[in-house]
């Protein structure tokens, strides 16, 4: 790798047998799953200069498109999701490696995405599949795994998904505001139907409602991702499209005056030359990685005056100008 | 002639802006191929900094298209790339550790001296900071292998430097409160210091080839060297070779006097002094100003009357010297390569008692002369500096290295001028730039505990939040640097971050069968479930193997600190039990079982088992449960066979087992009440 700034890079080969559709890092980033069109999910520990591959699993029968690690209060546990319509819950236990310790497999069609709830709701996971449904797999005190179904969430299928922060907006510069507000249980999906919407849970209901449908993609909703909550008086989310655009739509905190502020959205930057893919937010919440279908990806972060800048973007090879 | 900004230094952001990974994912000139073929590239971010993992990835699968997608070699690789390495590279491990020290001092002087930290505690960290800087070239330029990537460190430091050095002029030399210093010297210092001119290799090279005054004058680069050491302030330095050249008989008898005239004016240029009030220091200056005035008004008219003369070029040259040092504008622009030497020499010669407030206006009139489009970043921070525009002086920092914005909002934070910014900008500039710089730190193996200080010496909820994030997921990999981490937490008060990685720790050395230290974690964590689990493990492990081996596991546990839990006691109170039992004493284990019982200690899944351990007890020779202790451990099975929520235990104890023990209890009764 050439770069001016000394960055470390670590490259190898995953063994898969078919092109890779998702690579995720662990809570730590030591280890590394990749999930292919072979139907296998493959692990690797990675640190900074060397790489060791650790297994591959197989369970899929069809392409896996994602694969997602709990948080590891929960254990070494790996979610996946395929192509064949379910979603397989795999553990490390000492001795026997990776095994499959629940398969999920109440959806019609693809699995596309799936996210693990943030770790203070427990070990919740959301599916969302080309059945146009969503659905909940939550391990329960009594050590089942209960599914709780959302029927036509999108018209013409589920294409990601993402968990809110549970800290509302706003709550860090409210003294006792966390406390009082409870966990923020909410999550958006985004669709075939070119919509984005936002779920929230209904203590009425014991359920989620879709609480805000954002419209303003003209195709398919590629992807949706909350930001980490790290103290600003806003929420923000940032959606991508087969329209090539990225939009961050944000949300002030619930005030006394306005419980349900509205949804503002703002352009990342005029449209990109191709299908945007996927976005995704550092930890801290205060840089956007975005994946252009012109395989490039560029890291974009709010500057001191609210405004988005690239900062820096990842292509192809060639000497540097 | 065009006119170029502060170029010594090209600190262009675009060079930053790319990151070309190589080979590159697709073959370079490929890309609308590969597009075409269904890809696409994925990417996870790592945890930690500004890291990605990135891959080729499939848009949709081959059932999907309904068509063959041919395969490329490059489809099975990822490579995972640390962003911001640069931050904390090993190059850079000496200038983040002496800063990172500063830094903490820094902080520790203003909790102990309030909200400001004094003028002169803030110059003299400044200074600190200067030198780690000046150190880091120094130990750069020095390095065996001189690669682009050093060399672009090198700039980067030295235009650090720059920035600090002269936000060191401006807010702490001569801006501070009470002080009325000018700021000509400091800044003519400055410029001299950060951008040295004329090179003394030129100096040097052309006073040592010409062994006389015939041989200097002859040299073509002395007057232009003239020019540029009067310009630059070397007044001292412009004396020495005008006295050198003077002498040389191709310079007529008027041209040598004024030679000898410049270089004496050079010598008396008045210099302020904090023992002379500002009246006289003007008095001194207008009389050697007018002095000068009068110098070249002569000397333009010998010029104007020998223009094609031997002497031409050297009475120009003492004419423009002349005009520099009178301070005459035109004169001073025609020499001034760059903004800042006309600002110096403006300064220097036109406002030599200007302080620091006239610096925008003068800034402005100067920069009016220069096409600030061709300006560099640098040129950009220091220009926003003078001009006292800190919001974009910090954005354009931010711009040339993480570190600088940074420590610099906390020097203004420190000397309360960081209010200007924080009313026009969304964040609080301090800890945007603190994080940013935090974060890049913790990424790195050797800098993750300086980097967890800057985050915790953030003053909002933001640095906090990510202080926790961050300290969660540092890589546990040794017990050494377990307890660096946690140590850092109780420092900073993150107790749940502290209880995560305890549990986190817990489950390592679970793992690893080292149960003792397992629940010393969980029990620090307050994780009763978790040692509940790892207790049961040892029961039955016990049941299993018929051996109790659990004892130094317990003992290393209690004599690691008190610990109050049920299962704990349980399994304590059990070995006690059980050495009384192996060494004979039956009255004692007796009593302690029937304790263990009674008072609920057991978990409901041993009972069934602690009832069959009573069975020898009660049909022993001795009677040791009188006809109370027996009642009460009938009661006992009583409970356990009527409970409404059996146990999986209950069901372990065999229907044969109950009864034999109910026989045993039956025996035992009558016996006691014979006794009795």
């Amino acid at each position: 790798m050439t770069n001016n700034n000394n960055s470390e890079t670590l490259q190898f080969d995953t063994q898969h047998e078919d092109m890779i559709h998702d690579a995720q890092l662990d809570y730590y980033g030591k280890r590394l799953a990749t999930c292919s069109s072979d139907g296998s999910i493959h692990l690797f520990e990675v640190d900074g200069k060397q790489q060791k591959f650790l297994e591959s699993l197989k369970g899929h029968s069809g392409p896996v498109w994602q694969v997602a690690w709990a948080h590891p209060k929960f254990g070494s546990v790996l979610a996946s999701c395929s192509y064949d319509g379910t979603v397989l819950i795999w553990k490390d236990t000492a001795g026997s490696g990776f095994t499959v310790i629940h398969k999920h497999d109440k959806h019609q069609a693809s699995v596309n995405a799936i996210a693990w709830a943030p770790h203070e709701l427990g070990p919740v996971l959301l599916c969302g599949s080309s059945d146009c449904r969503v659905s909940l797999l939550t391990f329960t005190e009594e050590g089942v795994w209960d599914v709780q179904t959302i029927r036509n969430a999108h018209a013409t299928g589920v294409n990601a998904v993402s968990w809110a922060p549970v800290i509302a907006a706003g709550a860090f510069t409210q003294p006792g505001a966390a406390q009082s507000t409870g966990l923020v249980k909410q999550f958006a999906t985004g669709g075939s139907d070119n919509s984005v919407k936002i779920w929230s849970y209904s203590e009425d209901k014991k359920a989620y409602d879709v609480a805000q449908t954002l419209d303003g993609h003209s195709d398919w909703i590629r992807d949706v991702a909350f930001a980490p909550n790290i103290g600003l008086p806003r929420t923000y989310l940032a959606t991508c499209s087969q329209d090539k655009h990225v939009y961050i739509w944000t949300q002030d905190a619930p005030s006394a005056q306005n419980r349900t502020p509205e949804w503002t959205r703002t352009p990342l930057s005029a449209p990109f030359p191709d299908v945007v893919w996927r976005v995704s937010w550092s930890m801290s919440g205060n840089i956007l990685a975005v994946s252009c279908g012109n395989n490039k990806i560029t890291l974009w972060k709010e500057n001191l005056k609210g405004e988005w800048e690239q900062i820096s973007e990842i292509d192809e090879g060639g000497p540097k100008a | 002639m065009p006119r170029k900004g502060v170029d010594r230094f090209v600190v262009e952001r675009d060079r930053e802006a790319v990151v070309h990974l190589e080979p590159g994912v697709f073959p370079a000139g490929r890309q609308a191929e590969w597009s075409a073929q269904n890809r696409t590239v994925t990417f996870a971010g790592h945890p930690l900094g500004g890291g990605v993992a990135v891959a080729v990835a499939g848009k949709a699968a081959r059932e999907q298209l309904g068509r063959e997608v041919r395969v490329y070699e490059p489809d099975q690789r990822v490579y995972v790339w640390r962003a911001g390495a640069a931050a904390a590279a090993g190059e850079r491990l000496a200038f983040v550790g002496d800063t990172h020290a500063v830094f903490a001092a820094l902080q520790s002087i203003m909790e102990a001296e309030g909200v400001e930290v004094g003028i002169d505690s803030m110059l003299r960290m400044s200074a600190l900071y200067r030198e780690a800087m000046l150190r880091q070239v120094r130990l750069l330029q020095g390095a065996a292998l001189q690669t682009e990537f050093v060399a672009a460190e090198i700039d980067t430091f030295q235009a650090m430097h720059a920035v600090w050095h002269l936000f060191e002029v401006v807010y702490l030399a001569t801006n501070a409160p009470g002080l009325s210093t000018p700021a000509a010297p400091c800044f003519v210092e400055w410029l001299n210091f950060n951008f040295p001119a004329p090179p003394a290799e030129d100096g040097r090279r052309l006073l040592d080839g010409a062994p006389d005054a015939d041989a200097l004058a002859q040299r073509p680069g002395l007057w232009p060297y003239a020019r540029r050491l009067a310009l630059r302030g070397h007044t001292q330095a412009l004396a020495s070779v005008l006295e050198r050249a003077a002498p040389a008989a191709r310079l007529s008898a008027a041209a040598a006097r004024w030679a000898r005239e410049l270089a004496q004016a050079g010598r008396d240029m008045p210099r302020g002094s904090g023992a002379e009030t500002a009246g006289s220091f003007n008095a001194r200056w207008r009389q050697w100003n007018a002095g000068l005035q009068s110098a070249a008004a002569a000397i333009r008219s010998l010029a104007v009357a020998d223009s094609t003369g031997g002497d031409a070029a050297a009475l120009e040259a003492l004419c423009a010297i002349a005009d520099i040092m009178r301070g005459d504008a035109d004169a001073v622009a025609a020499e001034a390569e760059t903004w800042a030497e006309m600002l110096g020499a403006i300064l220097l010669y036109s406002e030599p008692t200007a302080q620091a407030d006239r610096l925008p206006g003068l800034a402005l009139v100067v920069l009016e002369q220069f096409q600030t489009t061709d300006f560099t970043l640098l040129d950009r921070a220091l220009v926003a500096l003078l001009s006292h525009d800190l919001p974009e002086f910090l954005v354009y920092c931010g711009q040339i290295d993480p570190w600088l914005p940074a420590h610099l909002a906390d020097a203004m934070d420190h000397i309360g001028i960081l209010d200007i910014c924080r009313r026009v900008l969304s964040v609080d500039p301090r800890d945007h730039y603190l994080i940013a710089l935090g974060e890049a730190y913790v990424a790195h193996e050797d800098t993750w505990r300086a980097g967890l200080d800057y985050l915790g010496l953030c003053r909002t909820p933001a640095g906090r939040s990510v202080l926790t994030e961050c300290a969660v997921r540092i890589p546990l990999d040794s017990d050494r640097k377990a307890q660096q981490v946690l140590r850092a937490c109780d420092k900073y008060g993150l107790g749940e971050a502290r209880a995560q990685i305890h549990r986190q720790l817990g489950r390592q050395k679970w793992r690893r069968g080292r149960l003792g230290a397992a629940i010393g974690h969980y029990a620090q964590a307050a994780d009763d479930q978790a040692i509940g689990a790892i207790c049961d493990q040892l029961w039955a492990e016990y049941l299993e193997s018929g051996t109790l081996a659990y004892g130094p596991v317990i003992d290393g546990v209690l004599a690691a600190g008190p610990h109050h839990h049920d299962r704990l006691r349980f399994l304590t109170r059990y070995r006690d039990f059980y050495e009384c039992y192996r060494a004979g004493d039956h009255a004692a284990a007796a009593q302690i079982l029937l304790s263990i019982l009674v008072d609920e200690t057991a978990p409901p899944h041993a009972v069934a088992d602690l009832l069959v351990d009573s069975i020898p007890l009660l049909e022993g020779d001795d009677i040791v449960f009188t006809s109370d202790d027996t009642l009460a451990l009938m009661r006992c099975a009583e409970s356990l066979v009527q409970s409404p929520f059996p146990t999986t235990a209950a069901a372990t104890a065999s229907h044969g087992e109950l009864s034999v023990f109910n026989v045993a209890c039956a025996r035992n009764l009558a016996r006691a009440f014979a006794t009795s």
